[in-house]
C-alpha cells in the first residue's frame, strides 16, 4: 500500500446512514487500493461541510445533492462551486411527527391508508384549523435550506394547497438534533436522514408517517462533492476517488457484509450510535410497526438502479425547486450549470473500467412511466420513478412544468431560467 | 431526432390496443420515452397531459370520436403539443374536424412500425413551424396596436404644445427612458389623462 497517488486527503461526513459508502471505502481499504490517503472528518452541520469545503479544509464531502447546483447561483451561498460525478444514493429520509400531532392525524385519517396524499390532507385541516383559532402555527424541521429534505417537504406540502412559506413554519435544524427539538416542543414535524426516524420512535419521541421515497420513489439525497477548481486540477484523484466508492458501494451491498457494515458505521468515530438503530436504519424494513406506521425504514438505495449516476436531470428538479422557493432571484443559466455541476462523462469512465453497467443518457425523465430512451451500456432494467402527486418532470418542457406549481414563490421570469428545452 | 446529452424525447402514447401501442413504442425505441396510457374520458386526457407534460402524443385508435377531436381542440388551446393520431378507420369529414382542432398529423391505415418515426418528427416540425408563424401574427397584431396608439399620443402632444412630429416622438420616448416604462405604456397613460380633461384624447 505505500505508493500513494497524492497528500493526504480529507474527505468530511454527517451522522447518517448514508454516509456509509464513504465510511466503508476508509474502513475496508478501498481507498488505499487505489493510491488515495484519505483521512475522514466528521462533520456537525451542512453549513460547516460547505464552508470547509469551499475553503479547501475537505477535499471532498458527503454533500445534500442540491447544495452542488447551488454552489453556481450568483447568491452568497457558497464562495467556492462545487461538482460530482457519484451520487451516493437515492432515498434514506423519513418524515417524523410528533406524538401529539400523530394523535391529531390518527383522527382526521381514521381508517384511510396513510399514504402521502392523505397524510397531507390531514395535516391541511390541521393546519386549517390552527389559523382559524390563530394557534401557533406549525413548525417543521428539516436539516438545510438547500436539500431533498426541504424541497421534498415542500413539494408534498404545496401538492394540497399548503403555502410553505406562510401556512407553516420551515424551520432549520442539523439532522443530530431534530429529535431533541421534538422532545422540547421546538418541532412539530421533521424530515430527516436514517438513522434520526429510527431513534424518534426509538425513544419514543415521535412517529415517523412517510419515506421521501413516498414523495418521489427514487429521490436523489446525497453525492461526493468536490471543488469545480480542485476537480479540474486533479482529474486522477477524483476519479480514484469514485473508482474507491464504487468498490465500496458493491461491498456494502452484499447481504453478508451487513452486520459488519453496521458494526463499523455504528462505531465511535463513525455514528457513534447503538447497533440495533444502525441496523434497522439499513435493513430496509417496509412492515408497519403499529397500525401504519412505518418503523424508521427508510429503503436506502445504495447502489440498485444506478443510485450511482449523477443524472443531470437531478440537478436541473433541484434548480426549479429553487426558483420555485424564491432561492433564485436572479436570471441563471441552468443549462450551465446542470453541465457543468454534474459530470456524468467521469463516472461513465470510471464504471467502464470497474466494468458496471451506466447509462449513456445524461437525462432522464423522472415521473413518466418509462423514463429513458432505453440506452444503457449493458442490457439491464431500470425502475421507473414516480411523484405522489402523478406528475412528470420532462425537462424539455420545463417552463410549463414550472407554471403548472400550484403554490410558488418565483423571484424571477421563468424566461430567465436560462433552459431552453 | 435526439442525442443523448439531450433530455429526451418525451411521447404520450393513448390507445386502448396493448397490441398497436407496442407497434408504436417499438417505432420509437431508442429515440424517444414512451408513456403509453388507455385512452378513457376526455377528462382524464386533460388531466394527463396537464401532469406529465409530453413533448408530443400520438393517438393510435381504431376510429376516433367526436369527443376525442373536441377534447383535443381544449389541450390545442389550453397546453398546445404536436398530435399525431393513427387511425384504422376515418373519414375525411372527421380528419378535417381533427386537423382543425390542431392535429398536426392525421394518418388513416398507416400504422407500421417505420412510420412511427418520420411521422413524429414531422408532425413536430410542422406544429414548431406553425407555432413560430401564430407566434409572429400575435406579435403583429400587438406591434400594429401600440403603433395606433403611440401615433394618437404623439398627434395630442403635437397639437397641445405645437411640437413638430419628432419632437413629439422625442418627447415621449425621454419620459419612457425616465420612467422605466416602454413608449406604449406613455402614450396609454397619455391618452387616459388627456380623455380625463376633454373628450379629445380619448380613444
Amino acid at each position: 500500500m505505500g505508493d500513494y497517488i497524492a497528500d493526504k486527503l480529507r474527505i468530511g461526513f454527517m451522522r447518517l446512514s448514508d454516509a456509509a459508502p464513504i465510511i466503508i471505502a476508509k474502513e475496508k481499504g478501498f481507498f488505499a487500493q487505489n493510491g488515495l490517503d484519505v483521512e475522514l472528518s466528521r462533520e456537525r452541520s451542512w453549513a460547516v461541510m460547505r464552508d470547509k469545503l469551499a475553503g479547501g479544509r475537505l477535499q471532498a464531502g458527503h454533500v445534500l445533492a442540491p447544495m452542488v447546483p447551488a454552489s453556481w447561483l450568483a447568491n452568497t451561498f457558497s464562495t467556492e462551486k462545487f461538482v460530482t460525478a457519484f451520487s451516493i444514493n437515492l432515498n434514506g429520509n423519513g418524515i417524523t411527527v410528533s406524538k401529539l400531532l400523530y394523535q391529531q392525524i390518527q383522527e382526521q385519517l381514521d381508517t384511510a391508508p396513510y399514504t402521502a396524499k392523505n397524510v397531507a390532507k390531514a395535516l391541511k385541516s390541521i393546519i386549517r384549523e390552527r389559523i382559524l383559532t390563530q394557534a401557533e402555527a406549525l413548525k417543521i424541521g428539516v436539516v438545510f435550506p438547500y436539500s431533498s429534505h426541504n424541497y421534498a417537504m415542500r413539494y408534498w406540502l404545496a401538492s394540497e394547497g399548503i403555502d410553505p412559506d406562510r401556512d407553516v413554519r420551515i424551520l432549520v435544524s442539523n439532522p443530530d438534533q431534530l429529535v431533541e427539538e421534538m422532545r422540547n416542543g421546538k418541532v412539530d414535524v421533521f424530515c430527516v436522514g436514517e438513522p434520526w426516524n429510527t431513534i424518534a420512535i426509538a425513544e419514543d419521541v415521535g412517529y415517523p408517517i412517510l419515506r421521501s421515497r413516498d414523495i418521489w420513489t427514487h429521490m436523489p439525497e446525497k453525492v461526493l462533492a468536490v471543488g469545480h477548481g480542485w476537480a479540474q486540477q486533479n482529474p486522477k484523484i477524483h476519479r480514484a476517488m469514485v473508482k474507491s466508492l464504487l468498490l465500496a458501494v458493491n461491498w456494502l451491498t452484499r447481504a453478508d457484509h451487513l452486520e459488519e457494515a453496521i458494526d463499523i458505521l455504528a462505531s465511535t468515530p463513525y455514528l457513534g450510535l447503538d447497533v440495533g438503530v444502525i441496523a434497522s436504519s439499513l435493513l430496509q424494513r417496509t412492515g408497519p410497526v403499529a397500525s401504519n406506521i412505518m418503523e424508521g425504514s427508510s429503503s436506502l438505495i445504495f447502489q440498485e438502479n444506478h443510485a450511482n449516476f449523477p443524472w443531470r436531470s437531478h440537478a436541473l428538479w433541484f434548480l426549479t425547486q429553487m426558483a420555485r422557493w424564491g432561492q433564485i432571484d436572479q436570471p441563471i443559466d441552468a443549462r450551465t450549470i446542470v453541465e457543468h455541476a454534474y459530470l456524468p462523462e467521469v463516472y461513465r469512465d470510471v464504471a467502464n473500467e470497474l466494468n458496471i453497467p451506466y447509462p449513456e443518457e445524461d437525462y432522464r425523465l423522472d415521473g413518466a412511466r418509462s423514463n429513458m430512451m432505453g440506452k444503457l451500456s449493458d442490457d439491464i432494467e431500470i425502475a421507473d420513478t414516480t411523484f405522489f402527486d402523478g406528475h412528470c418532470f420532462n425537462p424539455r418542457q420545463l417552463t410549463s412544468y414550472m407554471e403548472s406549481f400550484m403554490r410558488h414563490n418565483f423571484k424571477i421570469d421563468l424566461q430567465d431560467f436560462g433552459w431552453s428545452g | 431526432m435526439n442525442t443523448l446529452n439531450e433530455p429526451p424525447l418525451f411521447v404520450l402514447l393513448l390507445d386502448s390496443n396493448m397490441e398497436r401501442a407496442k407497434i408504436v413504442e417499438a417505432g420509437l425505441q431508442g429515440a424517444a420515452v414512451v408513456q403509453h396510457v388507455a385512452l378513457k374520458s376526455g377528462a382524464d386526457l386533460l388531466d394527463k397531459i396537464e401532469r406529465s407534460q409530453p413533448d408530443a402524443i400520438i393517438i393510435d385508435c381504431e376510429s376516433p370520436e367526436r369527443d376525442t377531436i373536441e377534447n383535443l381542440q381544449i389541450v390545442a388551446r389550453n397546453n398546445p403539443r404536436p398530435i399525431v393520431m393513427f387511425v384504422e378507420k376515418g373519414d375525411g369529414a372527421l380528419a378535417k374536424e381533427a386537423v382543425r382542432a390542431g392535429v398536426s398529423s392525421y394518418i388513416v391505415d398507416g400504422l407500421s412500425r417505420e412510420r412511427v418515426l418520420p411521422v413524429l418528427e414531422i408532425a413536430i416540425e410542422r406544429f414548431k413551424m406553425f407555432n413560430a408563424l401564430w407566434q409572429d401574427l400575435e406579435k403583429s397584431k400587438a406591434d400594429l396596436e401600440a403603433r395606433k396608439v403611440i401615433e394618437r399620443a404623439k398627434g395630442l402632444l403635437m397639437q397641445k404644445r405645437s411640437l413638430s412630429e419628432n419632437d413629439a416622438y422625442v418627447a415621449m420616448r425621454k419620459m419612457a427612458m425616465k420612467q422605466g416604462k416602454t413608449i406604449k405604456e406613455i402614450a396609454e397613460s397619455m391618452l387616459e389623462v388627456a380623455s380625463l380633461f376633454d373628450g379629445e384624447g380619448g380613444l
